[in-house]
């Protein structure tokens, strides 16, 4: 069920009907009842599958909880994590493999469609929650209090489920427990947040993406149309502003709909495209999937690589970003991506001293637009490879832009769609900032007034056939 | 929170919403005749002597009505099947007319509607709704007033823009003639490549070719002109199935109200094509011309050519045919 479906708005008032009319004690009952509702959309056999898991985690962190410091405790803390990430790989990337080994091109026969299995809905999301779980329980920063029911609508929670935000035990499941009751100003924070989220899907991503779209197509997907560096580079602006619209509307989404139940939700972007360094940008970008690296990979890396010092850091940055590349998926681009991302950051990080010198005799004005540029020009680059569907694809891209020929014709800077949908797509960035202005001066336009003017730009400019979230896919 | 000022939100959005339907469906769509919507909101209108030209993108691109020396309405819809063919003849047939009608067809069975957006306006008419229900394009918001539009607006105002300013395009009597298109040899290698690696032949719907054969048996008053326009060579390389191609066509001549004229082979210049399967403007004319004559030729040799003439002046052959007319008689003018 995609979130920005009439179903699932069908869907969100049913169970905000039912939790708000029924008393505290069957808060969480309908909400899990929902929540399994809409995971069993996905396929009843997954269900089943993360039903056990979700069991097996919470046996594993009540367990940890219970246990005093003995040698148990670290091998039920070793066992669990061991069967949550072998799910995650088995699903991600064992199954690509026999895909791709069972496919026409490998040994000339076809594979059976049953044996191509799609990985099941949220499982990445779901395994970074339980780790967290586990590994919070097993530091003893969280002692579990809640009971399996609440602990199961922890885990299937359904507006985060699909694409996050990963939510932490320590905050959600008390919001859980308090038997969370929604104010009339969560019910119009969350609808507020509802529809930013649909303007930045319909009016601004599925904009972008088809232009987007037009300069990365190879020319085994389209005609080949020979971009020259202009239009390839609107292409690589207009792809990360497209990857940023869809994944925040998103975001923006599950948490409005959590806020009309009552239960907030960790936020997930904090405008990240005003960073002036990469380090800063992770810091504001997909920042639950960002703090989780953070405290479960980058923290204990370092700690194993036993360096405290600068190059300690370093190895684990790469390695982190390493995996975060290749979390996305198995594949060279991805996992560019990713070192491309902690490239910068151990470069910023190795020349921060210098760099804090040098810029003491720099006007500040000058520092913070050189230091934005260099941030947006690193992270619409390192982009490329992220909607790259293969590292030629990225080479061609990478070719066109640094041709250094302007663009040839009036066409081709329009992506071949005519002036009209050119205007509308840079059109769709301008009404995106105003609208953005907008969602925070909540004194100045209040919500009905908002939702109005919002409504109105969405139905009027909002474009189809954006196809899902693309985190959704991860 | 004030209740009244959500409810008074609410009110300006259906009314905002309403408004602006109102709007682009008289003005945006039912007065633009180039629009795909307009054309067809032209043919659910139209009851006069026009014949109708059916297909897909290949008829939208390549009849020529102002070259044909009939006169005729060009009804084609990109990326449609027919499937959507089939929902127009419906149309056509249930208007009390005797004039011809043209079904250009593809030698594959194919499903596609093309864009929803040229039904959205007509999904009342249980003959365009049977149509979306059947390839799965029914929305239950198409029904609603102001949001049926939803994802569409901006393309009914662009379409708009286009007729009145004349921008991109020009079109008359259904026909769209592209501004910028051109002969872009690269892009027509580089189809002719795929088309090769492609499968090609006959591959029809045997369900859709008895549709049609009934539609046809089913209205002996009207003579059907079954015809199968120029493609490049690239799509007979490797042509599978070609006998029974061959058989469907001997199948729809045999009926005495149909006539196939077969133009797919015909040896067009490189420079005529778009791509492998759409004509630029220099082949479009040439086929219509050669096309027009073979109808007329057809018609005057079943003695109805004259009958029809007596019948209405519109009849009259028009353009580059009018030195062959008997009167000479000019094009109604005509978008």
């Amino acid at each position: 069920m995609e979130l920005q479906s009439a179903r699932y708005f069908l869907f969100l008032g049913v169970i905000a009907l039912l939790h708000g009319m029924l008393g505290p004690r069957w808060r969480v009952p309908v909400l899990l009842a929902g929540s399994l509702c809409f995971y069993a959309v996905s396929g009843v056999a997954y269900l089943i599958l993360f039903l056990v898991l979700c069991t097996l985690n919470y046996g594993a962190v009540s367990a940890l909880g219970d246990a005093g410091e003995n040698r148990a405790r670290s091998l039920v803390f070793l066992g669990i994590l061991t069967l949550d990430l072998a799910v995650l790989i088995s699903f991600k990337y064992l199954l690509g493999v026999i895909d791709l080994l069972l496919s026409p091109t490998a040994f000339g026969f076809h594979a059976d469609p049953v044996l191509r299995l799609a990985a099941p809905l949220g499982i990445s999301y779901f395994t970074f929650q339980m780790i967290a779980c586990v590994t919070d329980t097993y530091r003893r920063d969280w002692a579990p209090t809640a009971g399996w029911g609440r602990f199961m609508l922890f885990s299937f929670f359904f507006p985060q489920i699909t694409a996050g935000p990963i939510p932490r035990a320590g905050r959600l499941i008390p919001q859980l427990a308090a038997g969370s009751h929604p104010t009339a100003d969560d019910f119009a924070a969350g609808a507020r947040m509802i529809a930013y989220g649909l303007f930045k899907k319909f009016v601004v991503s599925n904009r972008l993406n088809d232009y987007a779209t037009e300069i990365f197509a190879t020319p085994a997907e389209a005609l080949d149309l020979h971009y020259s560096t202009l239009p390839t580079l609107l292409g690589a602006i207009f792809n990360v502003l497209n990857l940023y619209a869809d994944f925040s509307s998103y975001v923006d989404i599950a948490i409005g709909s959590a806020r009309l139940l009552g239960i907030r939700l960790d936020p997930n972007f904090d405008r990240p495209l005003l960073s002036q360094s990469i380090t800063e940008l992770w810091r504001r970008w997909h920042m639950t999937l960002s703090f989780w690296l953070r405290d479960y990979l980058f923290m204990p890396l370092v700690i194993r690589i036993g360096d405290p010092g600068l190059w300690g850091a370093v190895c684990a940055l790469m390695i982190t970003f390493a995996i975060c590349g290749v979390w996305h998926g198995a594949t060279w681009p991805y996992l560019c991506f990713g070192l491309v991302q902690g490239l910068a950051m151990s470069l910023e990080l190795l020349s921060r001293r210098w760099r804090n010198r040098r810029i003491k005799q720099m006007p500040v004005g000058f520092v913070n637009v050189a230091a934005w540029l260099y941030a947006m020009s690193v992270f619409v680059l390192s982009e490329v490879f992220f909607r790259a569907s293969s590292l030629q694809n990225a080479a061609m891209v990478f070719g066109r832009l640094f041709h250094f020929r302007m663009f040839d014709s009036a066409a081709e800077l329009f992506a071949h769609k005519g002036p009209f949908d050119f205007v509308l797509d840079v059109g769709s960035v301008g009404m995106w900032f105003a609208v953005s202005a907008m969602f925070r001066r909540t004194t100045r336009v209040p919500t009905p007034a908002f939702m109005l003017i919002v409504g109105l730009l969405t139905m009027f400019f909002g474009r189809l056939g954006g196809g899902r979230f693309i985190y959704a896919g991860f | 929170m004030k209740v009244s000022s959500w409810l008074v939100a609410l009110a300006a959005f259906v009314a905002v919403g309403a408004a602006a339907d109102f709007a682009v469906t008289h003005w945006a769509i039912y007065d633009n005749p180039s629009g795909d919507a307009g054309r067809l909101y032209h043919l659910m209108h139209e009851n006069g002597d026009e014949i109708p030209i059916f297909g897909s993108s290949k008829v939208y691109y390549d009849y020529v009505p102002s070259e044909m020396g009939i006169n005729s309405y060009n009804y084609g819809l990109d990326g449609s099947s027919y499937e959507v063919v089939d929902a127009l003849l419906q149309i056509e047939l249930a208007k009390h007319k005797t004039v011809p009608i043209i079904v250009d067809l593809k030698p594959q069975g194919e499903h596609g509607i093309g864009d929803p957006s040229t039904f959205i306006p007509f999904v009342f008419d249980s003959r365009i709704r049977t149509m979306l229900q059947r390839s799965d394009s029914m929305v239950w918001r198409y029904f609603i007033p102001g949001l049926r539009y939803f994802g569409y607006y901006d393309y009914y105002l662009k379409e708009f823009i286009n007729d009145r300013a004349r921008l991109m395009r020009s079109v008359e009597r259904g026909f769209s003639h592209e501004k910028y298109w051109t002969f872009d040899r690269a892009r027509l290698d580089d189809a002719i490549h795929r088309r090769i690696q492609g499968p090609n032949g006959y591959f029809p719907d045997e369900q859709q070719n008895s549709r049609l054969i009934e539609h046809i048996k089913q209205h002996p008053e009207r003579l059907f002109f079954v015809v199968y326009s120029p493609a490049h060579a690239a799509n007979f390389a490797n042509f599978q199935n070609l006998e029974k191609f061959d058989a469907f066509k001997a199948r729809l001549s045999s009926l005495p109200n149909a006539v196939v004229l077969d133009f797919e082979r015909r040896d067009y210049p490189d420079e005529w094509f778009k791509d492998t399967n759409h004509l630029l403007y220099d082949g479009a004319v040439d086929f219509s011309r050669q096309l027009g004559l073979a109808i007329r030729g057809v018609m005057k040799a079943r003695g109805q050519l004259a009958a029809v003439n007596s019948d209405s002046r519109q009849m009259f052959p028009c353009g580059a045919a009018a030195a062959e007319a008997p009167s000479g008689a000019a094009c109604p003018p005509g978008r």
